[in-house]
Order: structure tokens, then sequence, then C-alpha cells
């Protein structure tokens, strides 16, 4: 199986400090993978460095072969990575309906814009559809609650067509019910083809969905491997209950 | 029909409308200019330069100098993409006393004397100008485009992470705006026959941003009742002379205290939708 993503040997410092030491691991096509790791560990890092928000010391990013460090942030995104955030970023003055239109915007030629072509339109609901938003079409996306503007978050960054999505703690704040069904979706997706890559600390949540899970802590991969390797890894289980247990 | 008095007072509407939307267009992107009396001089010394010095008609002059200004635009769009807020509203009033300055200087177009030999301009053409720009800006607003606008105004970094490339959109903003000012320069030229580089300062820049935030400026449409009021309210209170100025000033204060967001807003728009809707 080929690689959707390959990150390798990054250094991330901020002023002495390293947020990320040689970090390095693969992503494969079409696989749903798990980052997780204590607070503070990098994870959000790693996504900072693959969207272009952080330049990294040194170390390769490549998406299809395609390298992207030094690429602008738009420009990541339109060679198909979209991601949501774990504090929840939507525009403050936008509906849900313009979410789904925006986020299809860059792809589409400057003319195109102007008017939502039929085949805009129809995706846009269909990530409503998919993410089960469809009932908020017409409401302030941020005027919602949590759970749901992360539902918000997920369909916008979907319907950009990426190759690769990052999810950044999407089940905070959703109850076992919506997060049941968020799994259904995300594994949905997956056998539409998407490649997934998410942070997450609900252990219940990540163990039944991740085919591959990465373990971090204080800026370094400690494990990596299939959810029931890591489970049992002891350099996981003493990051994760203290050296002694 | 209306008396000479009436049409002024409609053409001074048209100009300050017009002036209104040039930060209008540029401050949906978040950016707030206190500069574009600096374009509009560009606008006004330019096309009157054009109609009586090189003997252009006078719609070709508006277009030209609109397209003039709008490189000007570009040119002061790049330092402002590394400025924020006050920092930016200061970098632009430096610009617009640059211009000013400039004029004052330039002999060509008169410097200190000011420059005349415009042919007036009837009413309906100065209307119909505004009309076309209005409706431009009206049209644009219900596009994809103006979601990219917002987007941007909204959340800068989310924004580049769906996709989009922030800095061709503010750009496009600045010069949009500085086009617009020009519009509404050529105009006051060919009205008032007589420009001078006074007319150009600071508070014309601010009468802009004035008329644009006290109608509302979350869509273009307020920018008509804000020029609408700052035209007639100092008419409507010649009857307490000299304190009309004064009670002029009070009244801003009291509609920027209750309605923030200035007399229309986006969402008044949406319950007139709704209430279609529940109807």
């Amino acid at each position: 199986m080929s690689n959707v993503l390959e990150f390798r040997g990054i250094n991330q410092s901020f002023g002495g400090i390293k947020a990320l030491s040689d970090v390095s691991f693969d992503l494969a096509k079409g696989s749903i993978t798990g980052a997780i790791g204590p607070n503070g560990a990098g994870k959000t890092t790693i996504f900072n460095v693959i969207t272009g928000a952080y330049r990294p010391d040194s170390g390769s990013v490549k998406l299809n072969g395609q390298e992207l460090l030094g690429l602008a942030p738009y420009r990541i995104a339109r060679a198909g990575i979209s991601r949501t955030f774990q504090n929840i970023r939507l525009f403050p003055s936008m509906t849900v309906w313009d979410h789904m239109l925006l986020s299809q915007a860059p792809r589409t030629p400057m003319l195109g814009r102007l008017i939502p072509a039929r085949k805009v339109t129809e995706r846009a609901e269909e990530m409503m559809e998919l993410f089960g938003i469809t009932g908020v079409r017409d409401r302030i996306a941020v005027s919602l609650p949590y759970g749901v503007q992360r539902k918000v978050e997920m369909a916008r960054a979907y319907a950009m067509e990426p190759q690769l999505l990052l999810l950044d703690e999407p089940v905070a704040g959703m109850n076992h019910d919506e997060a049941d069904h968020l799994r259904e979706v995300l594994l949905g997706l997956r056998g539409r083809g998407l490649s997934i890559f998410i942070i997450e600390h609900d252990m219940r949540f990540m163990m039944a969905l991740c085919d591959e899970i990465h373990v971090m802590n204080y800026g370094r991969k400690i494990a990596g491997g299939k959810p029931s390797e890591i489970q049992s890894d002891p350099a996981v289980i003493a990051a994760y209950l203290g050296e002694d247990a | 029909m209306l008396s000479s008095y009436q049409a002024g007072l409609v053409a001074d509407g048209s100009i300050l409308l017009l002036g209104a939307l040039s930060v209008y267009v540029i401050l949906s992107t978040g950016q707030l200019s206190l500069g574009n009396a600096g374009f509009m001089a560009i606008g006004a010394y330019l096309s009157s330069w054009l109609t009586v010095s090189v003997g252009m008609p006078l719609t070709l002059a508006i277009v030209i100098s609109a397209a003039v200004s709008a490189v000007f635009g570009l040119i002061i769009g790049f330092p402002a993409l590394r400025l924020k807020g006050l920092y930016l509203a200061m970098a632009t009033i430096g610009f617009g006393e640059i211009v000013r300055t400039f004029f004052l200087n330039f002999e060509p177009t008169g410097g200190a004397g000011g420059f005349s030999g415009m042919e007036h301009v009837p009413l309906w053409y100065i209307l119909g100008w505004t009309v076309f720009t209005l409706g431009c800006v009206m049209v644009t607003e219900r596009t994809r485009w103006w979601l990219e606008i917002r987007a941007v105004n909204d959340d800068e970094l989310a924004a580049g992470l769906v996709g989009m490339n922030t800095t061709v959109t503010k750009l496009m903003a600045f010069m949009t705006g500085a086009a617009i000012a020009a519009v509404a320069g050529a105009l006051f030229a060919h009205q008032t026959l007589y420009i001078e580089p006074a007319s150009f300062g600071f508070e014309r820049s601010t009468e802009f941003v004035l008329a644009m935030i006290l109608g509302g400026s979350s869509l273009a449409a307020g920018s008509i009742v804000g020029a609408a009021l700052l035209i007639l309210l100092p008419e409507l209170l010649r009857d307490f002379v000299d304190w009309r100025i004064a009670i002029f000033g009070a009244l801003l204060v009291a509609v920027l205290l209750v309605r923030r967001q200035g007399v229309l807003d986006r969402n008044l728009f949406g319950l007139a939708r709704l209430w279609r809707r529940v109807n």
C-alpha cells in the first residue's frame, strides 16, 4: 500500500524548547491513523507543521511525493489537505450553508465563483446530509451547540475534497451517541478512499476507529502500531499512567 | 422638478455614497482605510486634467482615472498587508496627506490655487454612476466572491486553511475601493467645477467612514442610509442655527450607542426573509 503522507525527521523548536524531536511516520493511503499522547506532547504541532502554519527546523513532509514544506498554507490546502481545530474556528458571520459553499470556492475558477454551480450546491447538500446538519442549514454556525459546530467544521473540511483530512479532537463536546455516529461517518469516508489523521484523547473512540496509532510524549514519538499493540506497549502505559505503573 | 438646491443635495449625497462604498469594500476584508480622500483626489485631478487639458470625453476620463487610482490602491495595499487595525488606519491617513500635499505643490494642476475649467455634468449622469457602482457592489455581495471577502474579515488564518489566497483578496479589495473613490472624485470635480487640495483632506476621509458606519458596515445598502442621513440631518436641523452641528454630533453618538452595527445590518434583511417564509 502506498503512502498519502510521509512525515520524516521533523525537528521543530520554539526559542530553545523542542516541540518535536526527530518525529517520523507515514500515513497509508485510505487508512485512519491516530495520534495520542498527554497534553503538550506535540500532537497539534504536527498538524501545524503539515498545514504550513509552522516552518520546522529540519525534515520533510510529502503529500503523494510532493514536498509541502515551504508552501503557503492555502497552497497546501489546495494540494489536498484540510483540517479542523481543537478550539473550533468557524467564520462568525456565516451560516452553515455559507461554510459549505465557501470551502469549495478555491477549487472553482474565478468566474465560476460568481454563482454556485449545481455541482457545488449538490455537494454542499451532500456534506450537510453526511454530517447530519441539514436541519441547521440557515443558522449562524457559531450560534450552534459545540458538538454541532464540530460537525460543521468537519463538513467544511471534507467539502474541500481533500485527500487527507486532519481532525483535532473531533469528539470533544460530543456525547457517546454522537461519538458513535461520528465513528460510523468516518469509517464511511475511509470507504470512499479518504485518508484520515486524527488527534483524540477518547481512547474508547480511537481503539475502535484507527488502523494505526502513533503515541507522542514530550515531542517524541514513543510508539506506533496497531491499536492492540499500542495498548500493551510498556512505554505507552508508562507515559499514560506514570513511570511507576 | 428638483430645485437647484435640492439637486445639489442629491449630487452631494451620491458622491458621499460612492465615498462610503469605497471604504465599505475595503473594510469588508477587515482593513480600515482613513485615506480614501487621497484616492478621491487622484480621481478628481486626473479626470479634470484629462477633460480640460487633453479634451477627453468625461466617461473615458473617469474610467482611466479609476484604473490609475486602482494601481495606487495596489501600491498602498501591499504595505497594508503587514499592518492591522489602528496601525493600518494611521498609515492610510499618511497616504491621504501625501496625496493632498502633492497636489498642493504640483503647479501643473494649479497647486494651492486649485484647478478649474471643467464642464458641469447633469444630475442624471452622477446618479447613473452611483446606481451602477452601488448595483455592482450589491450584486457582488450575493456571490461567492463576497463569502471569500467575509471569510478574510472573520478569520484570516482559517480562510487560508480552506484554500483561499487571502493576499489576493485583500489587494483586490483595496484596488476596488481606490477605483470607486476615484469615480467619486471625478464626479465631484465636474459638479463643483473647481477643485483644490483642501477639498480632499482628512475630514473628507472621515466623512466617508462615518456615513458607512452610521448606515451599517455589514452591507452596501447601509451606505445609502448613512449618506442620506449625513446630508439631510444638517439641513433638517437648520432651525437650531448655531447649535445644529452639536445636535448632529449628539445624534451620531446616540445612534452608535443604540445600534453599534449601524442603522441597517445583515440580520435586518435576514428578518425580512424569515418574515416572508413564515407568512
